[in-house]
């Protein structure tokens, strides 16, 4: 008899039951990946803060190595801003809120986030650590600085369009 | 396997005339004794220095002995006198009987500090005997590997032959004199911290301890790993070989149209599987065997040779026929090699998305990577991944989407294991679709090349239809020459696949051999001497700590360990537990139980012991006697024993006064005035 019928044969008349998995979810969507890089993001903005467009605009751009290429290619002047196509990240404000129930960052006016002295602390000793966010980190030191709000507003309202 | 020091020979030129020691040794125990800060290390240091031993000790390039030799002595009367020039020279005896004397400047200008001058005989036991020199270097290099560097002949001097050791990096290298010397040669500073030995681990040899030991006491264990070691090499390059030779004939074979079955994958010692492979060609769709399509092409070729050659008028109607039959023939192919081209198409795409999606894949396993590192750092970076809401306190799960749609969110251990096996997944189609796509390239090129004889066909038989109906028809005579000129053409692909299958007979042949060594080889890591050697250690080891007062721990329990060599109680190392005495204690007895092991089994110890200071750490006056006594008994059997020690003259002359020894005392400062007629 084939292995297979065996196996078939096995079970017939068994009993199943099932249990559901746990979700798996995008590394991305954890809120370590998402609290870490809004921390890092304003550590290594000017002033250490940021309004929450710059932040939206760093959030988006920052998740794939397609996206990171074209916010360098826009800032080296290689392609216009209004190529650029910012995604409103659903994550970023819970991971904002997140870190300001956490009381690493403050709100202003609802507008811009600033690092707490306790949020710089957190956002160094992940800046120290060389193995986690390498790509991320290699991008913020780049890109945070060089994307003033301007640019960002620029970008975000498509004004080379107008 | 022998070095027995004879004589040891300081100079110093000074102001006030030379000064200077003399050091006769015997065989057996020698007891050299003067007072704390006279002069005792400055000369025992000279000793590894004249042996360009300096490296022991430590990397520097530094002279290592101390001022009395190289700036100022200091006289009896504490007065400092500078030191214009000096050397050190020293008598040594191999088991051959050979004597030689090598003398090495520790300051004298104009002369380099690297260079040794070895005399061929015993110069300062027979003054009066000449004997040819010659000149080495030391602490460069070159020294142990050069026929002119000192170490080398030192090595060959002693008998030894040092075996070749892994490095940390480089390529493998013989075990340097340098980590072997401390095993019999305990120096006062570190030499006395540590059991085995003190070894230098600068030298970046890979288990230094381990090998050191194994080459004092002579144990296959090392020879056996790394006859393994290079067995596995060979048989790792073996079945390199083979695979290559394996693709090497696929690709012939693709090359030709054609796959390739039927040959093992891996080395094998089954030669008549060599003899099994085939190659097969696309034909009408099937594959077919080569030999099948030449045992047709050549039925084929004998018929039309059989037959002869038509003229185009009495096969007008067959080639018309057969023009009808060949275009619809190419028609059909033609449309075949559309789709073909279609479904490659498809697969491009189905390819360029497979290799997104593995891009995502590994980006995403990148982050989760990153993420269960941050939720490590949390102790030290602060909290990233909150269970409560920090304000309302209502639990959370690890996501940043709305937390209604979760109803349990997977570990982050178990995400990244999730990741890896959805990328496995994709990678394995990836490279299964890559050679589906290849199939197909050699799939159209097959049909590109029949189309192409098609075409050839169908021009031939139009201009025999188009010729006058009296002319032979070249029709007939183009296919038997095609037909014979594609014989050949399958003839040379199997000639040329039968050559490079048979490389795979001459690895097979060795992969058989490898197999046989591998077999010869001992399973047991140690063999049956090197158990023997081990044990014989482990039982002197414990009869001497006993005889020395060991009373940590009741010295049967003592064993040493296989692989460290180092002693052990019960399975555990004997670190800390011992007091700093019994620590000394334990040392004396390995230190000694190395030495008399040689006495019954053949090892690579070279018969002599020099224990510097062996009383750094107070240990009770009773044992260090019975050291003595230990090591004096030594000298029946050729060994020698040097003991450099300032212990207490009062408490040493009654102990000395019990044992046959060589006894060397200084009153005073160890470098006293010399008579000028002395030899330098």
């Amino acid at each position: 008899m084939p292995l297979e019928s065996l196996f078939l044969e096995a079970l017939q008349g068994a009993n199943f039951s099932f249990t559901a998995r746990p979700e798996p979810v995008a590394g991305d969507l954890r809120m370590s990946w998402g609290i870490s890089v809004v921390l890092l993001s304003l550590l290594h903005s000017r002033g250490r803060k940021a309004s929450f467009l710059k932040l939206q605009f760093l959030a988006h751009s920052i998740r794939t190595e397609g996206s990171r290429k074209q916010v360098h290619a826009v800032l080296r002047g290689e392609r216009k801003t209004s190529e650029v196509q910012v995604r409103v990240e659903p994550w970023l404000n819970r991971a904002v809120a997140l870190a300001h129930g956490l009381k690493y960052v403050e709100v202003s006016k609802g507008k811009t986030i600033t690092l707490t002295p306790l949020g710089q602390n957190v956002a160094s000793a992940i800046d120290a650590k060389s193995d986690v966010l390498q790509h991320e980190r290699a991008f913020l030191t780049i890109v945070a600085k060089r994307a003033t709000e301007e640019i960002v507003t620029r970008i975000w309202r498509m004004e080379t369009l107008l | 396997m022998t070095l027995r020091l004879r004589h040891l020979r300081l100079r110093a030129l000074t102001q006030d005339g030379l000064y200077g020691a003399d050091f006769p040794f015997q065989a057996g125990l020698n007891v050299i004794w003067a007072d704390n800060t006279k002069g005792k290390s400055t000369s025992m240091q000279a000793l590894l220095y004249v042996l360009g031993m300096e490296k022991m000790l430590s990397p520097s390039r530094e002279v290592p002995v101390p001022h009395a030799l190289t700036t100022y002595l200091l006289r009896d009367d504490e007065s400092e006198l500078p030191v214009t020039s000096s050397f050190v020279e020293l008598e040594i005896e191999n088991g051959a009987g050979t004597i030689v004397t090598v003398r090495r400047p520790i300051k004298e200008p104009g002369i380099d500090t690297r260079l040794v001058t070895v005399w061929f005989g015993p110069m300062l036991t027979e003054p009066s005997a000449s004997a040819s020199s010659r000149q080495f270097f030391v602490r460069d290099p070159g020294a142990f590997q050069r026929e002119d560097g000192f170490l080398h002949f030192l090595e060959a001097f002693i008998g030894w032959d040092m075996p070749v050791v892994r490095k940390y990096e480089g390529p493998e290298g013989k075990l340097p004199l340098e980590t072997v010397f401390p095993l019999f040669w305990v120096e006062q500073k570190r030499g006395w911290s540590t059991i085995p030995a003190a070894i230098p681990t600068y030298l970046r040899v890979r288990d230094v301890q381990k090998r050191a030991v194994e080459f004092i006491m002579d144990l296959d264990v090392h020879t056996l790993e790394l006859q393994r070691q290079r067995l596995k090499e060979k048989i790792e390059e073996n079945a390199r070989n083979w695979t290559g030779v394996v693709d090497e004939m696929m690709r012939v074979a693709r090359r030709a149209g054609g796959t390739l079955s039927g040959l093992p994958p891996r080395p094998t010692m089954d030669i008549d599987s060599l003899e099994r492979w085939t190659v097969s060609l696309v034909q009408d769709d099937d594959d077919v065997v080569v030999e099948t399509i030449l045992a047709a092409l050549r039925g084929r070729v004998a018929a039309l040779t059989e037959a002869k050659v038509p003229e185009v008028g009495e096969t007008a109607d067959a080639l018309t026929a057969e023009l009808e039959a060949l275009g619809k023939d190419i028609d059909a192919r033609n449309q075949k090699r559309l789709e073909i081209h279609k479904v490659r198409q498809l697969k491009d795409a189905d390819i360029v998305s497979l290799e997104r999606r593995i891009t995502q894949l590994k980006e995403d396993l990148q982050k989760n990577q990153d993420v269960q590192r941050l939720q490590r750092y949390a102790g030290t970076a602060g909290n990233l991944t909150p269970e409560q809401c920090p304000t309302c306190e209502q639990s959370l799960v690890d996501a940043l989407i709305s937390q209604e749609v979760l109803e349990a969110v997977m570990p982050i251990e178990d995400n990244i294991e999730y990741v890896r096996s959805q990328l496995k997944m994709f990678e394995d189609i990836l490279k299964r679709e890559q050679a589906e796509q290849r199939r197909l390239e050699d799939l159209s090129v097959v049909a590109a090349g029949e189309i192409a004889q098609l075409y050839t066909r169908v021009r031939t038989i139009r201009t025999d239809l188009l010729g006058p109906s009296s002319a032979p028809s070249a029709a007939a005579v183009e296919e038997r020459v095609r037909i014979e000129a594609r014989i050949r053409d399958l003839e040379g692909l199997i000639a040329s696949l039968g050559d490079t299958a048979s490389r795979l007979h001459i690895l097979s042949a060795e992969f058989t051999e490898l197999l046989k060594a591998g077999r010869l080889l001992p399973s047991d890591k140690m063999t049956a001497d090197d158990k023997d050697k081990l044990d014989a250690l482990t039982g002197s080891v414990r009869q001497l700590a006993q005889a020395f007062g060991f009373t940590t721990f009741a010295p049967k329990d003592l064993t040493i360990d296989e692989d460290s060599y180092r002693p052990q109680k019960e399975g555990y190392e004997i670190g800390f537990e011992t007091s700093a005495s019994d620590a000394i204690r334990l040392k004396w007895a390995y230190q000694l139980g190395l030495l008399e092991l040689a006495r019954n089994y053949t090892t690579n110890h070279p018969g002599m012991l020099l224990l510097d200071e062996p009383r750094q750490q107070s240990s009770s006056k009773v044992s260090f006697g019975h050291l003595l006594e230990r090591a004096a008994s030594h000298r029946g059997t050729g060994q020698q024993v040097i003991v450099s020690t300032s212990e207490d003259i009062d408490t040493l002359t009654p102990i000395l006064a019990r044992l046959s020894c060589k006894k060397i005392i200084f009153d005073g400062y160890v470098l006293q005035p010399v008579e000028t007629h002395a030899p330098a």
